[in-house]
């Protein structure tokens, strides 16, 4: 059975001083695999948490997220978040202490993995994604934006999840760049029948995609 | 890349801070092994005492009480108008059988029972002529005494102390004598109707005897008939030992004009002598209360009796190393408490630094314990590296201050005695009969030994546990989503 995600009227809401704030509301979709999904909307309108509700990193204050067909929120996150997902962010979160391919294995580590094969995928990916083996061993600060990024992209498919999620991807790269890596992450996610979510203010990213919806608000719309 | 690997990678991050921590934690262990080491030394000082002294109870036949009792009865009789040549009093005798019950306790260890023959016992003045004057013959030939006596000094040149076991003698017990040459005897001995004797070595070497040698002891035993029979006792020289003198003019006799004879040629030269004391070594100092319940229950009348323990004289002696033990204690905790205030801060400021990494790590799927963990190894690796630069100025210091302290707990337990073994043998020296015993000196191993090198790993551990808490109270509050607001 093909992987998908379905959202059934999802709603997050967090306390803030000025009252409770309902950042997303009554979002209800789904996902499939070998789709790459955009979702826009201005700044503030819920983007990012729905992202991370899809990701395990937030449990909905109601509603429910299926992945599989299985409850998300029902059990323990990190195992889901370990395997089932993997994550691009914008600011690339690599780790500054490890070297590029010990960034792309830690997800592998965490989940238990040991052995050489582990440092050899890890490898082979920052390959695909275009680094070679001298970048490989160089630590994040001596990266460009661009090919942090690709770090960032071969780590999200290390542990080889279903899912991948991508918040403003591009954000912080210039629009040639941009629009590199955003091709790159589609290519590999189609590549392998990957379910991609891509949150993006960028309508030229949004264009490269299979379908786009609308947050504002904090609900969800098709475009 | 392993979890151990990537916590040594972020020490060396900031090399400065870590080298300083080190350091710091460093000098705290030091101080914590040394203070350990210190609190060793003197509780091993206190266990030597223990040995020496002993968990020993001595259960004799009290003199003071039975004048008491005999003061008392003597009331009685006037106070009821009687007539005082009906008075009848029994001299308490320390059943043997009931003694030897006692001692199958499973409090008692070993034991030992004695027999004291010499010249201001009423029951020795019943035995011969020679033996009231102190002359016993070997071989037929008078036994010289080792030196001549005192200006009125007492006339009893000799005295034979008959022991089931010459180790347990208190004595020997208290290094008063020592043994150089031979054994002592043992129960064994008796139980195989041995007669060994153990003599000084003045006294054989006057008498040109070594250990092998047999001579004759030779006394006279009352008769059924009223009459005296002589009854010679040939005993073989077990051991020679060597005694404390003080300087001449200290003493009334020679305190080297002793034998110490197995019980069994005791009970022969003396079969009418009751035992005059019974030594039992118990398994710990303070069963002395269970202990003496025990004798109660099995029917010993403890009135008659004194009960003498050691307990007390083991808390005098051990008293100034309990000060010591107690000051190390604090030295201990001080230092472990500026050690776990540095590992603490440092690991809360690396914990506020790492932050966004814990969050990612979170967010990659990262366990808590797997992220508080890593912080944890972060933790034990810089402690670890100060223990070895800790145990390694330990071994430098720790001689230099167990001498400093020990000078000082010397001093506080007193001078020298004459003849004794060293300075702070003051409080140490504890009369037995007319002799000096002289208990162990603040002597101690304050050296750094593999046991307080454990004990730091386990100190070590705990300070890293310490450090560790900021870290994972941080990381439990940590919400993965964290990440994303932070972008």
């Amino acid at each position: 059975m093909p992987f998908s995600i379905e959202l059934a009227d999802v709603s997050k809401s967090f306390p803030t001083p000025a009252g409770l704030v309902e950042a997303v509301r009554g979002a209800s979709a789904k996902f499939a695999a070998g789709e790459i999904t955009a979702i826009r909307g201005p700044s503030g309108s819920g983007k990012s948490t729905l992202l991370a509700l899809i990701a395990g990193l937030e449990r909905p204050t109601s509603g429910r997220i299926l992945a599989e067909g299985k409850e998300v929120a029902r059990g323990d996150l990190d195992p889901y978040r370990r395997r089932q997902v993997g994550f691009v962010f914008q600011s690339y979160n690599l780790l500054p202490q490890l070297s590029s391919v010990e960034n792309v294995i830690l997800p592998a580590e965490l989940d238990g993995r040991r052995g050489p094969a582990v440092p050899g995928r890890g490898l082979a990916l920052l390959e695909e994604v275009g680094l070679d083996a001298g970048q490989a061993r160089r630590r994040p600060s001596r990266l460009s934006g661009g090919e942090q990024q690709r770090v960032a992209i071969a780590r999200a498919l290390m542990n080889d999840p279903p899912l991948v999620l991508a918040d403003e991807p591009t954000g912080n790269l210039d629009e040639a760049v941009g629009l590199a890596i955003v091709e790159l992450l589609c290519t590999l996610a189609r590549g392998r029948g990957k379910c991609v979510i891509v949150v993006t203010h960028n309508p030229a990213v949004a264009a490269r995609c299979d379908r786009v919806l609308v947050m504002h608000g904090g609900r969800l719309q098709v475009a | 890349m392993n979890t151990c690997r990537r916590s040594a990678r972020n020490l060396w991050r900031t090399p400065g801070r870590s080298l300083l921590a080190i350091t710091l934690v460093a000098v705290t262990l030091s101080a914590a092994l040394i203070a350990l080491t210190i609190r060793a030394g003197a509780q091993a000082a206190v266990d030597e005492i223990a040995a020496r002294v002993g968990n020993r109870v001595e259960l004799r036949v009290s003199l003071v009480g039975q004048r008491q009792r005999l003061l008392a009865e003597v009331e009685r009789i006037r106070a009821a108008g009687g007539d005082l040549s009906q008075l009848v009093f029994a001299r308490p005798q320390l059943d043997e059988d009931m003694a030897d019950r006692l001692a199958a306790s499973a409090r008692v260890v070993r034991y030992d029972k004695s027999v004291r023959l010499q010249g201001s016992s009423p029951d020795v003045e019943a035995l011969p002529e020679q033996l009231a004057e102190g002359r016993f013959f070997i071989g037929g030939r008078e036994i010289l005494p080792g030196r001549q006596l005192p200006p009125g000094g007492q006339a009893m040149p000799l005295v034979l102390m008959s022991h089931l076991d010459s180790s347990l003698a208190l004595e020997f017990l208290g290094g008063f004598r020592q043994l150089q040459e031979g054994r002592h005897f043992t129960a064994q001995d008796t139980a195989n109707g041995a007669h060994l004797v153990l003599i000084d070595e003045a006294l054989a070497t006057l008498n040109q005897l070594v250990v092998g040698d047999s001579f004759t002891l030779e006394t006279a035993v009352r008769s059924a008939a009223g009459g005296t029979t002589m009854v010679p006792v040939t005993v073989e020289v077990a051991g020679i030992f060597t005694t404390t003198r003080g300087e001449e003019g200290t003493y009334f006799r020679d305190p080297g004009n002793a034998l110490f004879i197995t019980l069994a040629a005791g009970r022969r030269l003396a079969p009418e002598l009751s035992l005059q004391s019974v030594a039992y070594f118990l398994t710990r100092a303070d069963e002395y209360e269970a202990f003496r319940q025990e004798a109660a229950d099995l029917g010993l009348d403890l009135e008659q009796f004194d009960l003498v323990s050691n307990l007390q004289d083991l808390r005098t002696l051990a008293g100034p190393l309990h000060e010591v033990s107690s000051a190390a204690n604090l030295g201990l905790y001080v230092s472990l408490l500026a050690g776990a205030v540095t590992i603490v801060l440092l690991m809360s400021i690396i914990a506020r630094e790492r932050k966004r990494e814990m969050g990612i790590m979170r967010a990659l799927g990262g366990t808590r314990m797997q992220v508080a963990g890593g912080l944890f190894i972060e933790a034990v690796m810089l402690c670890s590296v100060a223990l070895v630069v800790g145990v390694l100025v330990a071994v430098q210091l720790s001689g230099a201050v167990a001498d400093l302290v020990s000078t000082q707990a010397q001093s506080a337990a007193g001078p020298a005695l004459p003849g004794g073994p060293g300075p702070g043998t003051g409080a140490f020296a504890r009369s037995m009969g007319r002799g000096l015993m002289f208990l162990p000196a603040m002597a101690g191993q304050y050296r750094l030994g593999w046991p307080q090198v454990a004990n730091g790993l386990g100190l070590t551990l705990l300070l890293a546990a310490a450090g560790a808490l900021m870290p994972t109270v941080l990381c439990l509050r940590l919400r993965p989503s964290d990440i994303l607001r932070s972008e």
